[in-house]
């Protein structure tokens, strides 16, 4: 009977691990904190993500493609990952506007050659930034057209709108005065253009790579499984879908060369299994699974500045550049009055929903631009702090004291996505003040279409920056002609100021500009912000020095791995 | 027997056609089934780009004629491009359907070894101690959620395991690297798989067992001073064993609309998660393709299992048979 000694021995091991399960686990947390150590050539991080979408450039816009795009491309200039206002030159040694910010010359670095080895030219920038706004452009991986969602990005280029309707096939701004000069002519002044072009799908493409396919084992493969590119990183071998995507290092790069060998991008269903995974030992870099923010800074120490890993001082919860708001309608008859919107904005107590809801994952917002945006400053929007008091008296003050006379409020939201836990905590918070509410929830698409259709009163929305500019948040969520202005606050002043603030082309002036604006805005309450994202975000022990901006980047080429004993 | 396999194939046309019709109908007028939205994101969609997408990707059509697109190129083996992803659903389909099909395999080899030992034993040693533990076992068994079953075991074998041995006995907890995993890659995520279906035959098998140790025949077979092994083995499995037969078979069925839970919890790279995340992101192609395709797969497992009864129970005829 030796298949039921089988069954035994499967049986007992399944009951001993629910008696094992509880005694949790230990890892090596014991390793010493800070490094003095020089930095180590070698070795492979592991890094979590989910199934991108894509990680051809050309249509790439989700944080998981985005990871890997921007390792195996450098764009035109990049931005410092701790001061984002401080724009650095990537593919482009230098950059210059003319006076009124409508003609961009880019001087692109000579040495820089795509991972082939072919040099990197400015026509080479042309096609991709072709390929992006044509909406005929073929999908490599079918060779059937796949117009791109992300052509927005080079809305200002002179032509943007021609090919977008399918009048030309390239944008008349875009010109190769030589081969390593590239001329963009704007359809309008924008002097925050140098901000724009550093985004990780901005990269030159090589036609010849992407038309013919990829070499790979003298077999070709598509572009979109297989992209070339000129950055610190070249795919080792074509995209394993749901399973991995390994990148390693570019001997071609044109800067400085990483000090790691490679890194294996981990696709995961789910962020928990990752981090099961990076318990195991298995993972070098995740996300903190859902409430174990704590015990990870317990187990594995929390990073200095929120953003780089060094052992020892390994989770990351510094603030990302995204804000949640509340949406107000400024066009309903009892929302239009600003003092309602104040009411609304001063009593919503936003540390307890990042606290209850979040595990102090999320930041309360202090205005709608948050850190990490050139120009932040700290309580911009006097109004969006917790002020139960301040917030009775502006309820008053609207003729509605302790809520009397208010008709009942509609929050809605979409019910994918856990809002309704903040949601509920928001309604408790205006219910205080005598406001009532009563819930609309609907799935996503419906929910947007009701936010278009404008017979909303509350609702919600979550706005992630492009570029690290406070224009990327006042003109999409404030501009009268805005889109994605659903509270629809409609101010000529600040329309026309946000036009006039991207002549400016001196960088601090414009700066200031945009803070005025700011404030401006944050004076009437169109929005209530509600807190902005941060990142919950752990390393191993064995990295140093790595990097994950505010804007959710990974800079692979400053870390380095210990070399394990 | 052609006659009966015929019909049933014959049977199966309605049941695809509907199936594929409602479909087709909830991709168009379910609200809030916007594929362009979901592969957008939160960001306004402008009128251009919605008419973009829709023209290249067929959308603007009214349903029908999509409907009749949809079978003429599945009558080339076409099975559309994916919304959000812009990839062909035949290549992502035959990606990942090697992955559900191993996973599913040694999933039911477990079932049938495990289940069906179980059964037997738990039915021929009545009312003792291995009786009891294997009631008590099924009864946890099919009461635990999958997923929290698939963590125990992650954190036992992959973490509690690895720091106890100083990292020289583990298994892996998670994924499948390369075409053909290594067999410790199956263990975690098979049993996880297997576990309630495992309790269930168990279950059955006990029951039918019992009663069929209860017939006249087996009585005879004893009394003509047959060996208890053999009037298991040939009076008594054989009979039990149809009605296991039976679950397993759908079971191995339902395997192939692949298992979100444990490919979710163990990272599998199968078709299961591959249609929820569609379904997820309105991918009405990808969900339409990985439907057909567990649309034959079901029909041709459950005709297998239903001819595998004639050679279980020589009673059974299939009609219009002219033996």
């Amino acid at each position: 009977m030796r298949k039921r000694n089988l069954f035994l021995v499967l049986a007992l091991a399944v009951v001993m691990a629910f008696a094992l399960a509880g005694c949790g686990s230990k890892t090596d947390s014991t390793k010493k904190s800070g490094t003095s150590a020089t930095p180590v050539k070698g070795g492979t991080m592991s890094y979590y993500i989910g199934e991108p979408a894509y990680i051809d450039p050309w249509n790439a816009q989700e944080t998981e493609g985005m990871q890997v795009v921007q390792a195996i491309f450098d764009s035109l200039t990049t931005v410092d990952d701790k001061d984002p206002s401080k724009l650095l030159p990537a593919a482009a040694d230098s950059w210059e506007p003319n006076a009124d910010a409508t003609v961009w010359t880019f001087k692109l670095n000579k040495n820089d050659k795509f991972a082939d080895g072919t040099p990197v030219t400015a026509n080479d920038f042309i096609y991709a930034w072709n390929r992006l706004v044509n909406p005929k452009t073929k999908n490599t991986l079918t060779g059937k057209a796949d117009p791109s969602v992300i052509a927005y990005h080079l809305g200002f280029v002179k032509g943007y709108d021609e090919v977008q309707a399918g009048k030309a096939k390239e944008m008349s701004g875009l010109k190769a005065v030589d081969d390593y000069t590239l001329e963009v002519s704007l359809s309008q002044p924008f002097a925050d253009f140098a901000y724009v072009v550093m985004h990780p799908s901005l990269g030159p493409t090589p036609k010849a790579a992407v038309e013919d396919g990829v070499d790979y084992n003298g077999k070709k493969v598509a572009f979109g499984d297989m992209p070339i590119g000129n950055g610190p990183f070249k795919m080792a071998e074509p995209w394993k879908h749901d399973q991995y995507i390994k990148v390693v290092r570019n001997d071609n790069y044109y800067g400085d060369k990483p000090y790691i060998d490679g890194v294996d991008f981990k696709i995961f269903k789910d962020p928990e299994t990752a981090y099961t995974e990076f318990e195991a030992g298995n993972l070098d870099f995740t996300q903190i699974g859902e409430g174990k923010i704590k015990d990870a800074e317990a187990k594995y120490g929390t990073s200095s500045d929120g953003y780089t890993v060094n052992p020892g001082k390994q989770s990351l919860l510094g603030a990302e550049t995204s804000v949640y708001y509340l949406i107000i309608n400024n066009k309903d008859k009892t929302l239009k009055d600003p003092n309602v919107r104040k009411a609304i904005s001063l009593a919503i107590n936003r540390q307890a929903i990042c606290d209850i809801v979040f595990e102090g994952t999320r930041e309360p917002a202090d205005g709608i631009v948050p850190p990490g945006i050139a120009g932040y400053e700290k309580g911009t929007w006097a109004d969006s702090k917790y002020d139960i008091e301040a917030a009775k008296k502006a309820l008053a003050d609207a003729g509605y004291a302790n809520g009397k006379g208010l008709p009942t409020l509609e929050l809605a939201f979409n019910s994918d996505g856990g809002h309704e836990k903040i949601m509920e905590l928001i309604q408790a918070d205006l219910k205080a003040i005598g406001i009532k509410t009563t819930f609309d929830s609907a799935d996503f698409p419906t929910y947007l279409k009701k936010l278009d259709s404008g017979k909303h009163q509350l609702g919600r929305l979550g706005w992630v920056a492009d570029y690290p500019i406070e224009y990327n948040f006042l003109y999409p969520i404030f501009n009268s002609k805005s889109g994605d202005n659903k509270s629809f606050y409609s101010n000529t002043a600040v329309d026309d100021a946000i036009e006039a603030a991207e002549k400016v082309t001196d960088g601090d002036a414009r700066i200031a500009e945009f803070q005025k604006i700011n404030k401006t805005i944050g004076e009437s309450n169109p929005v209530a912000p509600i807190m902005f994202y941060k990142h919950h975000h752990v390393g191993s022990a064995r990295l140093n020095d790595f990097m994950f901006s505010a804007m959710y980047l990974a800079n692979f080429q400053k870390v380095w791995i210990t070399p394990s004993k | 027997m052609l006659k009966y396999i015929i019909k049933r194939v014959l049977q199966f046309i309605p049941v695809f056609f509907g199936v594929t019709l409602i479909l087709f109908l909830i991709a168009n007028y379910m609200p809030g089934s916007d594929p362009v939205q979901m592969k957008v994101g939160e960001k306004k969609v402008t009128p251009e780009l919605r008419k973009q997408i829709e023209t290249e990707y067929g959308l603007n059509r009214p349903w029908y004629v999509q409907y009749g697109d949809y079978l003429y190129k599945l009558t080339k083996g076409d099975l559309g491009i994916s919304i959000s992803t812009g990839r062909p659903v035949s290549e992502i389909l035959s990606e990942k359907y090697p992955f559900t099909i191993k996973l599913a395999l040694v999933a039911i080899i477990f079932e049938i070894i495990f289940g069906i030992l179980a059964g037997v034993i738990s039915a021929i040693k009545q009312r003792t101690f291995w009786d009891v533990f294997v009631t008590l076992l099924t009864s946890i068994s099919v009461s635990l959620p999958v997923f929290w079953l698939g963590l125990l075991l992650q954190y036992f074998f992959g973490i509690w395991l690895k720091e106890k041995t100083g990292g020289a006995f583990y298994l892996p907890i998670s994924g499948a690297e390369g075409a053909l995993p290594t067999w410790e890659y199956y263990v975690l995520p098979s049993l996880t798989l297997a576990a309630v279906s495992m309790a269930y035959a168990a279950r059955i098998m006990r029951s039918q067992l019992m009663e069929v140790m209860s017939m006249d025949y087996v009585r005879t077979a004893r009394a003509k001073g047959l060996s208890g092994r053999k009037i298991l083995f040939s009076h008594e499995m054989k009979n039990a064993l149809i009605p296991v037969v039976t679950f397993i078979g759908m079971d191995f069925g339902a395997m192939f609309a692949g298992a979100v839970l444990t490919e979710t919890v163990f990272n599998w790279p199968g078709v299961g998660f591959t249609i929820y995340r569609a379904i997820s992101a309105r991918d009405f192609q990808v969900v339409i393709g990985g439907v057909t395709v567990i649309l034959f797969a079901v029909m041709i497992i459950n005709l297998i299992v239903d001819i595998s009864y004639a050679f279980l129970d020589p009673r059974i005829r299939f009609t219009g048979s002219e033996e």
